[in-house]
């Protein structure tokens, strides 16, 4: 009679209460919790990683090379070295395993797993000492701007060169398909060929191989300008991330296997200190390993 | 007092004299029938022609492969005997409609030699589509589904199905089959399948798992038992991997394509499926992968169960199963591939999957080598003997273990018997009519650290209790 004059959600609180200090219900806890009456270590060993470590296409274009043959991979990758972090490298050659179904992911040793500008986050929250150049406000401004043309003029002629050129299907097969059986790579290379396709129309209405390696040489010129004699871009002492993001490209246009096809290779050719540059960063961050 | 009254009682009497008047009569007209039977048991005769009533779309071929035991018949009984195997055979393919009429006369054909006789079925042919729907409940899981079905197809008693599903644990299923009966032999039949489905593993591993396939299968009735012989290629993609996935789960994400020889034998002589009181339950299933495809290993499981009346209502039931994964390319198997052990039932005190390889707590990754057993004691409850309800005690282990290619088979074996996960516990068990229900109070006994325990009550549902 007295508890319907008493709140509902009180009455429910004062319920679960009373169940919960049941002297019954707490000699069942009690008892359950003697159980399992013996314990034993798992056999099997767990899976760790003792700091961060980057899954991607791998290994590189050329024998003997870390550097990954996907451009996105060589650029993540690239930032990770010239900021001098701390990380392992896995050829995983798998994008299913990232959340966004493109590689590379950086799995962080607590577990996450950062993707894109989340590793840039990562990096420039961690770097401890300045190992990365400082770019004034409007060298950042302008370095954007060099990163959106590499992203696009470049990234377009690559896509190209990489998935229209018929000439490299083989080249292409062998790094993005060959791992798996067939009939599956055939599928899978006929979905990624349409992905990078459609990728390209995005910006492009048609797919014109002259006007597509025509744009390209003109950001070509245009970072080679930028580049002039410096070591890297703006002047810097120290490389920044655009350094990482040329370097991607450069590196894989210049080690991409030349064939008849490669225009791509002769356009970078033009450029000695766009070679030059090239060839500085990898022998300085990824020669120096071995 | 009505006089009205009178006349049903009359009627009734009439009524119940009449009929024991015509069973009489049918019954000495049985014996005379039989006894002309078994007088003309051995009268040779033969099979002058078989016609066959009522047919639209089937084809000559199948009747002749079913009917052709019969026309070489040379005795009375042997023509009975096998005419009626053949109509069986006829009900059996499930394209016509119960019952076939088989009706015997001495030929009318002027032509005919004596003691010929002419058979003529009478059928009548099932409609050609038909549509089921259905839900099911087992292994944690709910489902609906739908299937359609076209029966006879190309006049050879073929069926074409396509079924599709969708459920808690698999998301959608999508099934075409085509199945055509062996000479016109209902217990032999040849398939052909092309399947497409994904699986929400996220409950106990982290990731999904999307298979698409195509096999050939054929089952069949042996002396022995059932068995179903089927080459098949199957494409796995383990995807999906949840946020918070294990690294171990996340590292085994990817496509791999399954090509692979299955031999599957079910003897099953129990008295019920899903709460038997007696009798006894064997599967072995084979498979051996590497006939194409990226995947090779050799595949083997063995499951049992015996189940002994005591008297009085208790019946003790008894189950063994073991599996072997081992890899024939000695690289690490696959999670799509591997065994899982755990749940209301198969291990009870254990949570879905939640026995074996385990990191952190979290994701099963599977094993590659199994054994668990199960004992369990079904007694009857006061009051409720009329109700396929039982008090139920158990005691039900297992282990589960990945094989380490670099380490000799044998000390892998070995191995099972060092950390077993066992539990007990005392339950009712309740047979409904679609599936069988049991709630347990669960005591883990033995467990590793890595288990997930489900201690206290424990509810299961489903058809396949070990």
């Amino acid at each position: 009679m007295e508890s319907s004059t008493v709140p509902s959600s009180t009455t429910s609180q004062t319920w679960r209460n009373n169940l919960n200090n049941n002297p019954i219900l707490q000699t069942v806890r009690q008892f359950l919790s003697k159980f399992p009456l013996k314990t034993y270590k798992p056999l099997c060993k767990s899976n760790e990683l003792y700091g961060p470590r980057l899954y991607i296409w791998g290994p590189g274009w050329k024998v003997g090379q870390r550097t990954s043959f996907d451009q996105e991979c060589l650029k993540w990758q690239t930032y990770l070295k010239i900021a001098q972090c701390d990380f392992d490298i896995r050829d995983a050659n798998e994008p299913l395993m990232s959340p966004s179904g493109k590689l590379p992911i950086l799995i962080l040793s607590e577990g996450e797993v950062l993707i894109d500008e989340l590793i840039k986050n990562y990096v420039e929250d961690t770097k401890e000492s300045n190992k990365l150049g400082q770019l004034s406000e409007e060298q950042q401004a302008d370095s954007q701007a060099f990163i959106t043309l590499a992203d696009t003029k470049l990234r377009h002629a690559l896509l190209y060169t990489l998935w229209c050129e018929s000439s490299n299907e083989c080249d292409t097969y062998e790094k993005y398909g060959r791992r798996y059986a067939n009939p599956i790579d055939k599928i899978l290379m006929y979905q990624a060929k349409n992905a990078a396709i459609k990728e390209m129309l995005i910006n492009i209405p048609v797919l014109n191989r002259d006007d597509i390696y025509h744009e390209a040489s003109d950001a070509l010129q245009a970072l080679s300008v930028a580049l002039g004699d410096n070591p890297y871009f703006f002047g810097q002492r120290l490389p920044t991330f655009i350094d990482a993001v040329v370097f991607s490209y450069l590196h894989i246009i210049l080690e991409f296997p030349v064939t008849s096809a490669n225009d791509l290779n002769q356009l970078v050719n033009k450029h000695k200190n766009l070679v030059e540059f090239t060839k500085r960063i990898y022998t300085e961050y990824y020669e120096q390993e071995f | 007092m009505d006089p009205d009254d009178k006349f049903p009682q009359n009627a009734e009497e009439y009524l119940r004299q009449s009929q024991t008047i015509r069973a009489k009569a049918y019954e000495t007209a049985l014996q005379n029938f039989q006894k002309l039977v078994s007088e003309m048991k051995d009268y040779s005769c033969h099979i002058h022609s078989f016609r066959i009533q009522g047919t639209k779309r089937t084809r000559q071929s199948l009747f002749e492969s079913v009917v052709n035991p019969a026309l070489g018949a040379k005795t009375f009984s042997s023509i009975l005997n096998e005419v009626n195997i053949a109509a069986d055979k006829l009900q059996r393919l499930d394209i016509f409609q119960y019952p076939i009429y088989v009706d015997f006369d001495s030929s009318k054909d002027p032509l005919a030699q004596p003691n010929a006789i002419d058979v003529l079925l009478s059928v009548e042919e099932k409609s050609r589509f038909w549509i089921k729907t259905g839900t099911e409940i087992g292994n944690d899981a709910g489902s609906a589904n739908i299937s359609l079905n076209i029966r006879n197809v190309f006049g050879g008693a073929e069926t074409l199905e396509a079924f599709m599903s969708a459920s808690t644990q698999t998301s959608h299923v999508f099934e075409f089959c085509l199945a055509k009966p062996i000479n016109g032999n209902p217990d032999s039949k040849i398939d052909i399948t092309a399947f497409s489905l994904t699986r929400n593993n996220q409950n106990f591993s982290s990731h999904d798992e999307i298979l698409r396939g195509v096999a050939l299968r054929w089952r069949g009735l042996s002396r022995l038992g059932f068995h179903e012989l089927s080459y098949g290629s199957t494409w796995r993609q383990v995807c999906n991997i949840a946020q918070q996935a294990t690294l171990s789960v996340r590292e085994s994400a990817g496509h791999s394509l399954k090509s692979s020889l299955i031999h599957n034998f079910v003897r099953d002589r129990r008295d019920d499926i899903m709460l038997p009181s007696r009798g006894y339950y064997l599967r072995l299933f084979q498979e051996i992968a590497g006939l194409g495809g990226d995947v090779c290993f050799l595949k083997a499981e063995t499951e049992s169960q015996l189940n002994f009346p005591l008297g009085k209502g208790f019946i003790l039931s008894t189950s063994l199963r073991n599996g072997i994964l081992f890899q024939t390319d000695g690289q690490k198997s696959k999670i799509s591939d591997r065994f899982f052990l755990g749940g209301a039932q198969s291990i009870r005190g254990f949570k879905l999957n939640g026995i074996g390889p385990r990191e952190e707590k979290k994701d099963s990754l599977g094993g590659d080598i199994y054994v668990a057993g199960g004992l369990s004691l079904f007694t009857p409850l006061p009051k409720l003997h009329q109700h396929p309800v039982k008090g139920h005690l158990f005691l039900n282990g297992g282990s589960l273990l990945q094989l380490n290619p670099s380490q000799p088979l044998l000390k892998s074996i070995k191995g099972l018997r060092r950390a077993p996960s066992v539990s007990a516990g005392i339950g009712i068990a309740y047979r409904s009519s679609i599936l069988r229900l049991e709630v347990n109070f669960c005591l883990p006994l033995l467990a590793t650290t890595t288990d997930k325990l489900q201690k206290g009550l424990q509810l299961g549902l489903g058809f396949n209790f070990w």
